[in-house]
């Protein structure tokens, strides 16, 4: 059955049963993520290349962890020019991945059921739980291509920032390097599809994978993230904080290991205060005032070395609810769809 | 041979009812109406027959005992379901070529020349068809999967009486070359008489007639005579509807024995439409093959 391209379309891949009706159907929605992740790479790169040249310019990548004077206004200036980009690009793209696997995945089985043309589909010689797995698997599989993809040009973006944020932190880079953008793109599509499926109306089944995908990545990234590992607990010295970690929490606390409260440490601090009032070198008396009297500095923190560990954890969390969601889908279309 | 039997079938939607204890055996090699009103059942009886739909109570197969939706059903098998859902977005050939890769033997020459002789170009987006052209390209998909049997849908409900006839002349054309089973639905009865060789009625989710169509019409009559000498008259034959008009008494009767013209009365031939509509007004009244037909009795 070999059957020759029909005159007028474009037939870029050369495949042939199922596959080609995969791409032949959802070829819009899938150039619709590449149009909205091509969109946003595309500013990386132009952005990333001035950035990148900048950060080498002014000598950054020799600064070790910034010590010195030099470095210190390199890094000061390289911020200012840099850093309000970096904190709001992972904004949105932390939210890309549920606008993609919403609408690629949704419109799979809903759109057959809306316009009833799942019984032209599943009365076909190729049965419709065939017709329902690979679709999913081919999708999936180039939705994580598109994301891995991307995700490797945010971290070639990213690059220069690791030595002063981190990748670690919650909430940044974090959300779009890696595997977790991947994972978490393949998660929206395969909730798109099972939705889709179970409320047999595309547009309500984009709405309520959104809602879930938000519902779920926010309170997994906010409850059980930090649980994914035992944070280190570390004393600070005084004014002092781990830079490219991610800070869980931090404290300080009296000889007997008591938490104190703002309220306590402003009350402290008044009366440090007081104190080193006199003393020639007012701030070292203020810090030596807390030394003296066993007050010490701590925090928690994720250190930025465990970065892949809890990307890992992370991705294949959500690649075994995928993969859950996925065969909730073929069971639901077997059973209940029609 | 078979093409679809049901047991008892039933069918139940929340708490009403599609089909209720449906029994029925279709004969493999025929041309089937399945006739009845709106919200008979019909669609129902189909998309069990073809493996979309599950029945609640009971027993369907397909093509001598196999499973409707398993693989060799849905291979033999060929639908064309109401409306003639096709992707309105694709066009002729990519309907045809996504047929084509769903399909263990297709037969895509014979999909092209159908489309050739109906002057349907290949390259327009299905949306855009006339509904005459678009139910043609659905039965030319169908056909050119070469089915044992094909089962239609209504199939001809939205088209005008032109397209109608078209699509039908088609069809038959086809039965006549390949003798494929067909099973077609349809609320339009006018339309069946010059197609169908087998009549099955459903009405209120049962089976209310079922038999050969030749043999059907030759064991009835239509019965006319004074309106008031209806009702002794009846009691001697098998009425299965009669009403009166002014002084004139028209009953549709079965005879299954030969029986003499009552006095003042004329038996004539009936037709397949007259004989449809007699029993879709009597609904009490039925008209069933083998074992099943004792039911009459009880229901009469």
């Amino acid at each position: 059955m070999t059957i020759a391209a029909a005159g007028t379309g474009w037939t870029l891949p050369r495949v042939r049963g199922l596959t080609w009706i995969t791409w032949r159907q959802h070829r819009m929605a899938l150039l619709g993520a590449v149009a909205v992740l091509g969109g946003f790479s595309v500013f990386m790169l132009v952005h990333g290349m001035a950035m990148h040249r900048d950060y080498h310019r002014l000598g950054l990548g020799s600064c070790g962890s910034f010590t010195t004077d030099a470095c210190q206004n390199a890094l000061g200036s390289f911020q200012h020019r840099y850093q309000s980009v970096t904190d709001f690009l992972p904004v949105p793209l932390a939210f890309v991945p549920a606008l993609i696997g919403a609408f690629v995945g949704a419109p799979i089985v809903a759109r057959e059921l809306e316009s009833g043309t799942f019984r032209f589909a599943w009365t076909q010689a190729t049965d419709r739980v065939r017709w329902t797995v690979v679709k999913l698997t081919v999708l999936t599989v180039v939705l994580a291509g598109l994301a891995l993809a991307f995700s490797a040009l945010y971290g070639w973006w990213f690059h220069p920032w690791e030595p002063i944020l981190g990748r670690i932190q919650s909430g940044k880079a974090y959300e779009v390097e890696g595997v977790v953008f991947a994972a978490r793109t393949v998660f929206a599509f395969a909730l798109g599809a099972l939705l889709g499926a179970v409320l047999r109306r595309t547009l309500v089944a984009m709405a309520v994978t959104l809602a879930v995908w938000i519902g779920v990545v926010l309170s997994s990234a906010i409850y059980l993230r930090p649980h994914i590992m035992a944070p280190v607990v570390a004393q600070l010295s005084k004014g002092g904080f781990i830079r490219n970690g991610w800070t869980l929490s931090s404290w300080m606390q009296d000889a007997s290991g008591h938490h104190l409260s703002s309220g306590e440490q402003d009350a402290l601090g008044r009366q440090a205060g007081t104190a080193a009032a006199n003393a020639a070198d007012q701030r070292a008396a203020y810090d030596q005032w807390f030394v003296q009297h066993g007050y010490t500095n701590w925090t928690k923190y994720q250190p930025n070395s465990r970065f892949w560990h809890f990307q890992l954890v992370e991705g294949v969390a959500y690649l075994v609810l995928t993969l859950l969601l996925g065969a909730a889908t073929v069971w639901w279309v077997r059973r209940r769809a029609a | 041979m078979t093409a679809v039997e049901a047991q008892a079938v039933g069918k139940r939607y929340g708490r009403t009812w599609a089909l209720r204890d449906c029994t029925l055996a279709v004969p493999s090699g025929r041309v089937v109406a399945l006739v009845g009103p709106n919200g008979a059942g019909k669609s129902t009886l189909l998309n069990m027959a073809v493996g979309l739909t599950t029945p609640t109570t009971g027993r369907l197969t397909v093509l001598d005992g196999t499973e409707p939706g398993s693989s060799t059903a849905l291979d033999g098998i060929a639908f064309v379901a109401q409306d003639t859902p096709l992707y309105p977005n694709l066009s002729v050939a990519d309907t045809l070529r996504l047929v084509a890769n769903l399909s263990n033997r297709w037969d895509e020459a014979n999909a092209r020349q159908r489309l050739a002789d109906l002057d349907i170009p290949l390259g327009r987006r299905v949306g855009k068809l006339s509904g005459g052209q678009h139910a043609q390209v659905a039965l030319a998909v169908a056909l050119a999967r070469h089915p044992e049997f094909l089962i239609l849908d209504e199939p001809v409900a939205r088209l005008d009486p032109l397209a109608r006839h078209d699509f039908m002349a088609v069809l038959m054309a086809a039965v006549a070359d390949e003798g494929l089973s067909v099973l077609l639905s349809s609320h339009v009865v006018a339309e069946l008489e010059r197609v169908c060789d087998y009549l099955v009625v459903l009405s209120r989710g049962q089976v209310q007639v079922a038999g050969d169509v030749d043999e059907l019409v030759a064991t009835h009559r239509v019965l006319t005579g004074p309106a008031g000498e209806l009702d002794a008259v009846a009691s001697a034959f098998d009425v299965v509807h009669a009403h009166s008009a002014e002084r004139q008494a028209i009953a549709l009767v079965r005879i299954t024995r030969p029986v003499p013209t009552p006095a003042g009365w004329r038996l004539d031939e009936t037709n397949l439409e007259e004989l449809v509509l007699s029993y879709l007004r009597a609904p009490r009244a039925s008209a069933l093959p083998g074992p099943l037909g004792e039911r009459r009795a009880m229901s009469a």
